[in-house]
Order: C-alpha cells, then sequence, then structure tokens
C-alpha cells in the first residue's frame, strides 16, 4: 500500500510535551496526540473521500426507458427533462460541479463536456463525436472517477436510473451557452 | 538617431487603441471556429473517442485533443503525439512503441501495462499518470512532470530521466537500472520492493 499524503506528511509526534507550560496546554497537546493516532489509524479520514448520495426527484413525467442502457441521450430538447435534470444535478453534482453546472473549484466544468462535437460541421461526424461523449458522460458516471487509488468522483452504479443520470446531461448541455 | 513622426504617430494611436479593444470584445463572444476531425481506422480524433484496439501506428497526431479518449489496446507505434492532449485518457495495455510524447499534455491518464520502449516523453505534464506493470526502457522522460504519479512494478531501464520530477511518485515494486538520473528529483517518493531504485540522488 502506497503509503496517503496524511500517513507522509503528518509531522512526527507534534505532541511532545516540550512546552510543559501548565495543564491547560498539556490537554491540547494530549488531544492533538489522540487526533494523531485516530488519523493514523485510519478511525477519522482527514480527506473524507466523496460519498454518492442520489437525488429525490419525480421522473413519471420522462418517458420510461427500462433497465438496458442506452447507446445515446434520447432527452435532447425535451424541455421537461431539463428541469429535472437541474434538481437533480442540484442537489448530487452542484456541490463539486458548482451550482446550475455553474463552474467553481477543481471538478470538471460540465459544460463544456460536449464542447468539441459541437464544432463540428459535418452533421454525420458531429453525432458519431456526441455519441462517444454520452458514453464517455454515462461511464463517468456509473464508474466515477478513480486515479491513481485516490477517488475524485464516487461511482453512482446502482443509485441512479438512466432517466435521471440523461436528465442531468440534458440539463448540463442546456447550459452551454452559459460558459463565458 | 533616427526621427519618428511623433504627431501622426499621437493621432493615430487612439484609433488604433480603440479599434483593437473593438476587436477584442468582439472575439470574447466570437463563437470558436468549425472543425473537421479526422478519422482513422473508424476512430474519431476526438476527446472521449471510444477507439479500443484502434490500428494509429505512424498517425499524425501532433496537438490533437483526445482527452478523455478509450485508447485501451490500442497501437500507437511510432505516433506522433507531440503536444497531443490526453489528459484522463485511458492507454491501458497501449502500444506505444517509439512513439513522440514530447510535451504531451497527460495528467491523470492511464498507461498501465502499456508499452513505451523508446518512447519520448521530453517535457511531458504526467502527473498523476498510472504507468503501473509499463515498460519505459529506453524512453526519455527529460524534464518531464510526474508528480503524484504511478509506477509500481514499472520497467525504467536505460531510460534518459534527466530533470524529471518525480515529486511524491510511487515506484513500489519498480525495476531501475541503467538510466541517465542526471539531477532527477524524487522528493516524498515510495521506493518499496523498488530494485535499482536511488538511495543517493
Amino acid at each position: 500500500m502506497f503509503p496517503t499524503l496524511s500517513a507522509h506528511r503528518t509531522p512526527a509526534a507534534p505532541a511532545t510535551l516540550s512546552a510543559g507550560t501548565g495543564p491547560r496546554r498539556l490537554l491540547l497537546h494530549l488531544a492533538a496526540l489522540l487526533l494523531q493516532i485516530a488519523l493514523l489509524a485510519g478511525f477519522v479520514s482527514p480527506a473524507r473521500a466523496e460519498v454518492a448520495i442520489p437525488p429525490v426527484v419525480d421522473i413519471s413525467p420522462l418517458p420510461p426507458l427500462g433497465e438496458t442502457w442506452l447507446a445515446a441521450n434520447p432527452y435532447r430538447g425535451n424541455p421537461q427533462a431539463v428541469e429535472i435534470g437541474r434538481s437533480a444535478y442540484n442537489q448530487s453534482c452542484a456541490r463539486c460541479h458548482g451550482v446550475d453546472a455553474e463552474h467553481q473549484g477543481n471538478a470538471a466544468d460540465l459544460r463544456r463536456v460536449d464542447a468539441y462535437c459541437r464544432r463540428i460541421a459535418d452533421t454525420g461526424l458531429r453525432a458519431a463525436c456526441m455519441l462517444d461523449n454520452d458514453a464517455f458522460f454515462k461511464e463517468s458516471v456509473l464508474h466515477g472517477k478513480v486515479r491513481v487509488g485516490v477517488v475524485h468522483m464516487p461511482p453512482w452504479e446502482g443509485l441512479l436510473p438512466q432517466e435521471v443520470v440523461w436528465a442531468i446531461q440534458t440539463f448540463v448541455e442546456s447550459r452551454a451557452g452559459s460558459v463565458k | 538617431m533616427p526621427s519618428f513622426p511623433r504627431r501622426g504617430l499621437s493621432a493615430a494611436a487612439p484609433a488604433a487603441l480603440a479599434l483593437s479593444l473593438l476587436g477584442a470584445a468582439g472575439a470574447a463572444h466570437a463563437e470558436p471556429p468549425m472543425v473537421e476531425p479526422q478519422v482513422i481506422n473508424g476512430c474519431g480524433i476526438w476527446p472521449h473517442a471510444r477507439c479500443p484496439g484502434v490500428d494509429l501506428r505512424h498517425a499524425d497526431l501532433v496537438g490533437k485533443n483526445l482527452a478523455g479518449a478509450d485508447l485501451r489496446g490500442a497501437n500507437l507505434s511510432r505516433a506522433d503525439l507531440r503536444g497531443a492532449n490526453l489528459a484522463g485518457t485511458n492507454l491501458d495495455g497501449a502500444n506505444l512503441t517509439g512513439a513522440r510524447m514530447n510535451k504531451v499534455n497527460a495528467p491523470a491518464a492511464s498507461f498501465r501495462n502499456a508499452s513505451l520502449v523508446g518512447a519520448d516523453l521530453e517535457f511531458a505534464r504526467i502527473m498523476r499518470a498510472d504507468f503501473t506493470g509499463a515498460d519505459l526502457t529506453g524512453a526519455t522522460l527529460e524534464a518531464a512532470r510526474a508528480q503524484f504519479a504511478w509506477f509500481v512494478g514499472a520497467k525504467l531501464i536505460s531510460a534518459n530521466l534527466q530533470e524529471t520530477k518525480f515529486v511524491t511518485v510511487n515506484f513500489k515494486d519498480a525495476v531501475m537500472e541503467g538510466n541517465l538520473i542526471r539531477y532527477t528529483i524524487f522528493p516524498d517518493s515510495f521506493f518499496e520492493g523498488c530494485q535499482g531504485c536511488p538511495t543517493d540522488w
């Protein structure tokens, strides 16, 4: 196991009781020492892994799609999908990707996910690009983003029906015009 | 000393400035230009492309955007990927023998069990990239930035690692032998089980 950053970078024994000035100071040192032990033992994770919490949305207005995943997003141009997608997105995705897909922080700017495809003049090639893009979006949601052992995005497989995933993508694409 | 037409310049400057500002304002709202992407052996050269196992030998992919693409098991022998965008691209098991990858942008890309024999990754951005089980025999990683990358069980033999930045890199069970490590740095790196990893860099 590759040592985690926390274990690697944690200064060894900061509570060496070098100060020794009064009981309050001693207590603080003791608390710090206990925290260090808890961290090293893995009881408390200093950088919590992202947890997938599914949104609560009513998908009954959307055409049902069944269990088998479609290759392409069937909801493009459906205004109800945009609204349901907005609600689901803001409940489950906005914390990292920004409210209403307004980019913030380190997570990807989802309004740009299909940016290259949109610039393809040839309609056939653009459709092929969008098909690849839909697969990429779906795979990213289902399997999350784990890179060299770090969970940047949790997997959502089993938590989101495909109606919600495609609705979220439809909403995100509707926000492309807000990219500055 | 040459004399400048001061009066003409001073009169023209505000107009030029106004024009350039107008141009800048216009450019900020302009739509990006349309593109005509290449398709090679059925593989669309665009971000998120799904091309596992595709034959891209000798392909000219200079500066192409293949971010997030699925190129697992693809044959990219002697492909020219200089300055290409491979951010998050999956190249697990790919053949990159002799590939030109100078200044490639490949943060968080995955090269697990890929062959990078003789590949040139000079000045590559490979932070958080995963080279687990990869073969980098004779490769060049000169001045590449490899922060947080993994080389678990990777082969780094006869490679040019001059000025490579191996910061917080995982070399568990890697094999290193006969590399050029002039000015190479390994701060906070992990060497457990590594054969031939430097101890006195």
